[in-house]
């Protein structure tokens, strides 16, 4: 077992918290053990608290491999304890962890466990390895040591391999939590401390009462005595002796009685009056009345009162007389004797004094104190008892003692004990107060006895231990907290464990597993075990190798690929078929595991059985060809019924215009031949045919242009608009010889376009507004544009017959014309053309106007760089 | 006076063909026109085959093409025609209804000399007409075969 070398730099303060027999209290040992077996019984991990001595306080888990074998034989024994000694020198030497070798080839780590900074014990787990164990070293090991091979090996087998990773978590996290719970002991300890200290300073005052409860009984033994004392010096003082005449007054006295009063030698007379005038004032008052008294009932005459002497000394005086009667029985006279008392009241007076300082110690005590009679009635209290009680002593001394107490029973039976043992310490009772609250008090009571040792009561003194009960509340709810809290932490740490385990588990569907360098399963969960069963029929257990257990040739090819990708480092996915009795299509994501100190040592794969995916996905690509299909098949129906379009327009442009141009041509030649011969209505038959047959060519001529520019492919360039435009306007003020026409033409910003397109749009706009504002005696035909954020804007505006804006949505559609085709001819083709043109260029085309008033058409163009097209 | 230059005019419409001749005639243009109703008939009449076994050896001086016919259409016609060194040199003129773009082009690839779209206005019919006879049939120069 382990043994540390003793620590060099142990203070005294240390030493002395390590040495304390509290440090098992400190550490909660048996909280601490139920959480480390957990955290053994879930990883493996063999671990152990130590003290710095070296004592084991706790340990679990221990593998053979070390108590069996290396501990056993001396010279690996030895190594053990160099190994101990490296680790722990490490750990005082503030390391946060130590981790270490051993001469034996076992990886130990360790981690200090500190409480309130001092380092108090150390944390070890051990007998485990960061990587496979070379078998080598061990046989060869087994050999030098004599141990038995294959025992040797099969308890090697039993030490598992970690990450360094984990094992810094398992010491970071039981280190802060030991070290968490030793600070909440240290906490309890404190307190108690604080209770001992308490403690003491009560049985302080406990002796301190107990010292003045002596002293008090001393001072009443020594009144006893005093009055014994008074005993003899009354029966050997002298004593003077008087007769008074009681109609003079006149008084016959011994010499004594003169010395009493001061004379050395007899004074020449004595009487009642004399002896007034030496009573001091303060007695007068009382010594008459007494005298009065006396006389009155014939009574004895006993008084003690002070004088003053010549010498002005006071004394005190006692003197008692009796009445002295003639054979008629009648008072004559008064004699008596009288003896200077002084003495005997000064020793009073100390007596007095010595009570009156007991009372007051009693009294300013806060405790409560009691004296009690033999018959458990209350003789004497002090202030503390009163106001622990609400009451004025007058009306508790006399009253039953028990009948203040919450229990009265209890307080008897305390009450017994006292009298049974002689005393009782620290007897615990409820004092009840008139205002309803209650005192928890610790009683402390003796008997007291009279001078001949028999016992008159009890006395006993009461110390409020409100504050201890609260200090032992809160110890009790302390401690209550830290267990829960223990409780809280386990459950967490089980939780956690519960969590990563479902985690790993619930998705019946995610197999989940790892390996080490070697393939050997560090990790696999349900769904992998099912999925291994389903493709191979292999029931894979953890220590088996992944790569042996697939059945398949092909596919164990494939598997290495994989994760030798993985184990150097590289995270990649696939979808590959994979399966010997099943085959599924499976997507793995495999990643290294890689160790905190960047080392690859391992690999996790994270794959999902795909072949529904797969499946769909082929079903998929299937409907996708027929989709290509159809969309080839339709595109080529479009193509074909573009042929047939492009056929009809072919045969409209060719076969419809040629039966016009014969109507137009054979008109025309009847007209030349034969015109004589025609009356004048079939002349003008004959000129209707022709304007018809000349309409309807320019009918089929405009609808040939409008199919023809839905068709026809676009151009597009850089065009100048002014130029084009100018272009246009040219030939038409050449026919305006009259100059008729006002033109005002801004300057038109270019625009992208297909030329003849655009050209087509401008020609159409400008002919537009030719023709409808040629009945104004003037036409004003304005041109301009107006450059937007995105787009272009044109306009041509003129001063027409406008049109009426209720129907301005006929007006861009083909065939349709809002003026008739005896004021304005027209093929109502042009501002459909204009719109599909524009459409086609991505811009829009719009109108505005009123009858009488002209109209505006506006078309707008995108703007667009040279990169766009 | 040198000899007048046949016009070999291929046209499958009677009217167009009765309408054209009237127009030359009117015009002064006395060549002599042999109409024949499609490409297949016109290119018999070129190689002297058929109902033109027996005619008058010589090429025409010009050849006046309408473009859809029957049996063989102008563009057909023109093709081989135009790949024909006997017959190359024959200028030969579109006179069509149709101002197709694509068959303006395929014309002119395929050798044609010019493309007349036939107004459908008889005066600019006969305009264009007479033009034409003026200038392949009379004005312009070919080379002796």
């Amino acid at each position: 077992m382990k043994k540390l070398v003793d620590n060099p730099l142990t203070t005294s303060a240390l030493q002395e918290l390590a040495n304390s027999p509290s440090l098992q209290e400190l550490l909660d040992l048996e909280k601490i053990s139920e959480l480390l077996e957990q955290f053994y019984l879930a990883t493996g991990l063999a671990n152990a608290i130590l003290d710095l001595h070296g004592n084991i306080l706790f340990g679990i888990g221990w593998k053979s491999i070390c108590t069996e074998f290396h501990r056993k034989n001396s010279i690996s024994a030895a190594r053990c304890l160099r190994s101990d000694t490296f680790l722990a020198n490490k750990l005082l030497q503030k390391e946060k962890y130590a981790v270490y070798t051993c001469e034996n080839g076992m990886v130990d780590a360790a981690t200090p466990i500190i409480i309130a900074d001092i380092h108090i014990a150390n944390l070890f787990i051990g007998q485990f390895f960061f990587e496979t164990p070379q078998q080598d070293f061990f046989r060869k090991q087994a050999a030098e040591l004599g141990f038995k091979q294959e025992e040797y090996l099969t308890a090697l087998a039993d030490c598992k391999v970690y990450s360094k990773e984990n094992i810094f978590h398992y010491l970071d996290f039981f280190s802060s939590l030991t070290s968490m719970l030793g600070e909440s002991a240290l906490k309890t300890i404190q307190q108690r401390a604080t209770l001992k200290a308490l403690q003491q300073q009560k049985q302080e005052l406990q002796a301190q009462q107990k010292r003045m409860s002596e002293v008090y009984l001393a001072n009443e033994k020594a009144l006893l005595e005093q009055k014994e004392r008074l005993r003899f010096i009354f029966e050997s003082t002298e004593m003077g002796e008087w007769s008074m005449n009681l109609k003079t007054h006149a008084t016959m006295r011994s010499l004594i009685h003169d010395k009493i009063f001061g004379y050395n030698v007899f004074s020449e007379e004595w009487s009642y009056e004399i002896f007034l005038e030496h009573v001091v004032p303060e007695d007068k008052v009382y010594v008459e009345e007494s005298f009065g008294m006396a006389l009155k009932n014939i009574a004895n005459w006993n008084f003690e009162c002070r004088i003053i002497r010549p010498d002005k000394r006071i004394r005190w005086i006692w003197s008692c007389g009796k009445h002295q009667f003639d054979e008629s029985g009648k008072a004559i006279n008064i004699a008596g004797i009288v003896m200077d008392i002084t003495e005997r009241k000064l020793i009073e007076e100390a007596i007095n004094q010595a009570k009156r300082y007991n009372r007051n110690l009693l009294e300013t005590s806060l405790d409560p104190l009691v004296t009690i009679s033999k018959d458990g009635v209350i003789t004497d209290i002090n202030a503390a008892t009163e106001q622990a009680i609400g009451l004025p002593r007058t009306s508790i001394i006399g009253t039953d003692f028990s009948s203040y107490f919450v229990s009265p029973a209890k307080a008897e039976a305390g009450y017994k004990l006292v009298f049974k043992y002689g005393s009782i310490v620290d007897y615990e009772l409820d004092l009840k107060n008139v205002n309803g609250t209650t005192m928890p008090v610790l009683y402390n009571a003796a008997v007291y006895k009279d001078e001949k040792g028999e016992i008159i009561g009890v006395f006993a003194a009461a110390r409020n231990i409100t504050n201890t009960r609260k200090f032992e509340n809160e110890l009790l709810f302390l401690k209550n907290n830290l267990e829960l809290l223990v409780a809280q932490r386990t459950s967490e740490l089980r939780n956690t464990q519960l969590l990563l385990k479902s985690s790993l588990e619930s998705p019946k569907d995610m197999i989940i597993l790892s390996i080490d360098k070697n393939y050997n399963y560090y990790y696999f969960n349900q769904a992998h075990h099912d999925a291994m069963k389903y493709a191979y029929n292999k029931d894979v257990k953890i220590d088996m190798n992944l790569l042996e257990a697939i059945t398949s040739d092909e596919d164990r090819i494939n598997a290495k690929i994989n994760y030798d990708l993985a184990l150097d480092g590289k995270s990649h996915s696939t979808i590959q078929k994979y399966g010997d009795v099943a085959v599924s299509y499976y997507e793995t994501f495999y990643n290294p595991v890689i160790n905190d100190q960047h080392e690859i040592v391992g690999a996790t794969a994270f794959a999902r059985d795909v072949s529904d995916r797969i499946l769909q996905e082929e079903k998929i690509a299937e409907l996708n060809s027929q989709l290509e299909y159809r969309v080839l098949e339709r595109t080529s129906q479009l193509e074909s019924a573009n042929k047939e379009l492009e056929a009809f327009s072919y045969s409209v442009s060719h076969d419809l215009k040629a039966p016009l141009r014969h109507i137009s041509g054979y008109v025309s030649m009847l007209e030349r031949k034969y015109l004589e011969l025609l009356p004048d209505e079939g002349r003008r038959y004959l000129d209707n045919i022709a304007s018809s047959a000349k309409t309807m060519g320019n009918l089929i001529d405009g609808l040939l242009q409008f199919s023809r520019n839905g068709r026809v492919p676009m151009n597009q360039k850089l065009l100048n608009i002014n130029a084009l435009v100018n272009e246009l306007i040219w030939p038409i003020k050449e026919q305006d010889t009259e100059q008729r026409i006002r033109w005002s033409v801004a300057n038109l910003p270019a625009c992208y376009g297909d030329y003849e397109m655009i050209k087509s749009v401008w020609s159409n706009l400008l002919e537009n507004a030719v023709k409808f504002s040629r009945k104004k005696p003037l036409s004003q035909i304005t041109i301009g544009a107006e450059e937007k954020e995105k787009e272009l804007l044109y306009y041509v505006k003129d001063n027409g017959a406008g049109f009426d804006m209720n129907y301005v949505s006929k007006l861009f559609e083909v065939f349709q014309r809002l003026h008739t085709q005896e004021d304005y001819e027209g093929t109502g083709i042009g501002l459909a053309t204009i719109r599909r043109i524009i459409t086609r260029h991505g811009g829009k085309t719009w109108a505005v106007g009123a009858v009488g008033k002209g109209a505006t058409f506006y078309f707008s163009l995108g703007k667009r760089r040279e990169s766009e097209l | 006076m040198m000899k007048m230059r046949t016009i070999l005019y291929a046209e499958d419409s009677l009217l167009d063909v009765e309408m054209t001749t009237e127009v030359l005639k009117e015009s002064n243009i006395l060549n002599p026109i042999i109409n024949v109703k499609d490409g297949v008939e016109a290119l018999e009449y070129l190689r002297c085959e058929g109902q033109f076994k027996n005619r008058t050896p010589g090429n025409p001086g010009m050849i006046l093409l309408d473009l859809k016919m029957p049996r063989m259409d102008g563009l057909e016609f023109l093709a081989i025609v135009k790949q024909d060194k006997n017959f190359k040199h024959i200028p030969i003129v579109m006179l069509t209804s149709s101002r197709e773009e694509k068959d303006l082009i395929m014309s002119y690839d395929l050798g044609l000399n010019a493309y007349v779209v036939k107004p459908i206005d008889f005066q600019d019919f006969a305009t264009v007409v007479k033009q034409l006879g003026v200038f392949w049939a009379i004005i312009n120069e070919l080379p002796e075969v």
